[in-house]
């Protein structure tokens, strides 16, 4: 193999790894955002419980529910990239103590708790086909 | 000495000791029970007994007695509970005929003294023509006046049973006080472990003392205040649970951060 094409495979390895980072980092910036969020609505610090509205309740938990959906999608998007970029793919046990961090978020509340823990269930039933 | 000094100390003598026999020697109930009420749920002050509202409390009997007779009374069924701030009193009798009205007054006294001055306050429900009515009362130169300001509460009724008895069920509340707080003039104040003696009258025209037909006295030890378990705060938990819950994630995400900035020196050192 000629030394052009060789340092054409390494830029391109470097590109993708480049790539690999920055998806690295964007992943887990969203994450921290939908933790952060998740902080103020599944901690109670922003309730729209106060109006007495069944609509709006339902909203809030549907909300609290994606917003840690999100989170636990984009980190174990974040988490899995880095695994592959320090050479050591994801694996169940990660994933756990990544499906374990979602669902403590929503312990305040029983609802949000089974959506999230059907959404969670989801999300990797979908992840695990796609592996195969 | 003569005959007539003698005589005169002797009348002296006999004199002093009638005056002094009025001052010692007072007028006072006997006292034919004691006892002490049960924890329990409170029940519905509507002179009906329902299916278990009275069940935990002990059943005692004692009689009511004609004037000052302490033989062939009339039995009376007693249950006490006392359940938060309150004492709840059931009274139970049975008899053959049924007047236009009929009446049982509790006579409270301020202590477990049975002179019948010291039974200052009164709480009266009187039945006439089928209708109940609870009525606040205190002593005033041995006769009691009616209040406007009513404490307690209180409800009864007469059932027949077959056609030949009638019952008599009349039930009582009474507010219970800590001891520092200032009672109403006119009213007792039963604070917590402490006891008192009750008259229980029935009569059927509602004047007392001038209407009480049968009575008879009970003292009852009121129990010390309940103390509520200490409860949960769900917020504090709630608060606690969050700081955990969020400290440990932020934790976590935070030596992630710092693992992808290691990451990046790695890379950058390795020439990415």
């Amino acid at each position: 193999m000629s030394k052009l094409k060789k340092s054409e495979i390494k830029n391109k390895k470097k590109l993708k790894e480049n790539i690999g980072y920055k998806t690295v980092i964007k992943t887990a910036i969203l994450s921290g955002i939908f933790f952060i969020v998740s902080l103020f609505f599944n901690g109670q610090i922003i309730s729209l419980g106060y109006f007495n509205n069944l609509i709006l309740n339902i909203v809030e938990i549907l909300v609290r529910t994606v917003i840690i959906l999100f989170f636990f999608l984009f980190l174990t998007i974040s988490y899995a990239n880095y695994r592959d970029l320090v050479g050591k793919p994801i694996n169940w046990k990660n994933l756990m103590l990544l499906f374990i961090l979602s669902i403590i978020q929503s312990i305040l509340n029983i609802y949000v708790f089974f959506l999230t823990l059907l959404g969670l269930i989801f999300i990797l039933l979908y992840l695990y086909l796609i592996q195969e | 000495m003569k005959k007539s000094t003698i005589k005169i100390i002797l009348i002296v003598l006999l004199l002093n000791v009638f005056i002094l026999s009025v001052f010692t020697v007072s007028r006072a109930y006997g006292v034919s029970l004691e006892i002490s009420p049960k924890i329990g749920d409170a029940p519905i002050i509507d002179g009906e007994v329902e299916s278990d509202e009275w069940d935990k409390a002990e059943r005692y009997n004692t009689s009511l007695y004609l004037g000052s007779s302490t033989t062939n009374g009339l039995p009376i069924d007693i249950k006490c509970i006392q359940k938060d701030n309150n004492l709840y009193l059931l009274f139970q009798f049975e008899l053959i005929e049924q007047r236009d009205s009929e009446f049982l007054a509790i006579l409270i006294s301020n202590s477990t003294s049975e002179v019948i001055e010291d039974f200052i306050d009164a709480k009266m429900i009187n039945i006439s023509n089928g209708q109940d009515s609870y009525n606040d009362l205190y002593l005033n130169n041995s006769q009691y006046i009616f209040e406007d300001d009513i404490e307690g509460n209180g409800a009864g009724s007469i059932k027949s049973e077959g056609f030949e008895n009638w019952i008599f069920t009349f039930e009582f509340k009474f507010p219970l006080q800590s001891d520092e707080t200032q009672n109403e003039e006119n009213d007792v104040a039963l604070s917590y472990g402490s006891s008192h003696a009750f008259n229980i009258s029935h009569g059927n025209i509602p004047d007392l003392p001038n209407g009480i037909e049968r009575s008879t006295t009970i003292i009852i030890n009121i129990l010390e205040a309940q103390k509520e378990p200490p409860q949960l705060d769900f917020n504090i938990v709630a608060i606690t649970l969050t700081s955990i819950v969020f400290t440990m994630i932020g934790l976590f995400y935070s030596y992630y951060i710092y693992q992808i900035i290691l990451l990046k020196r790695k890379m950058e050192r390795i020439g990415y």
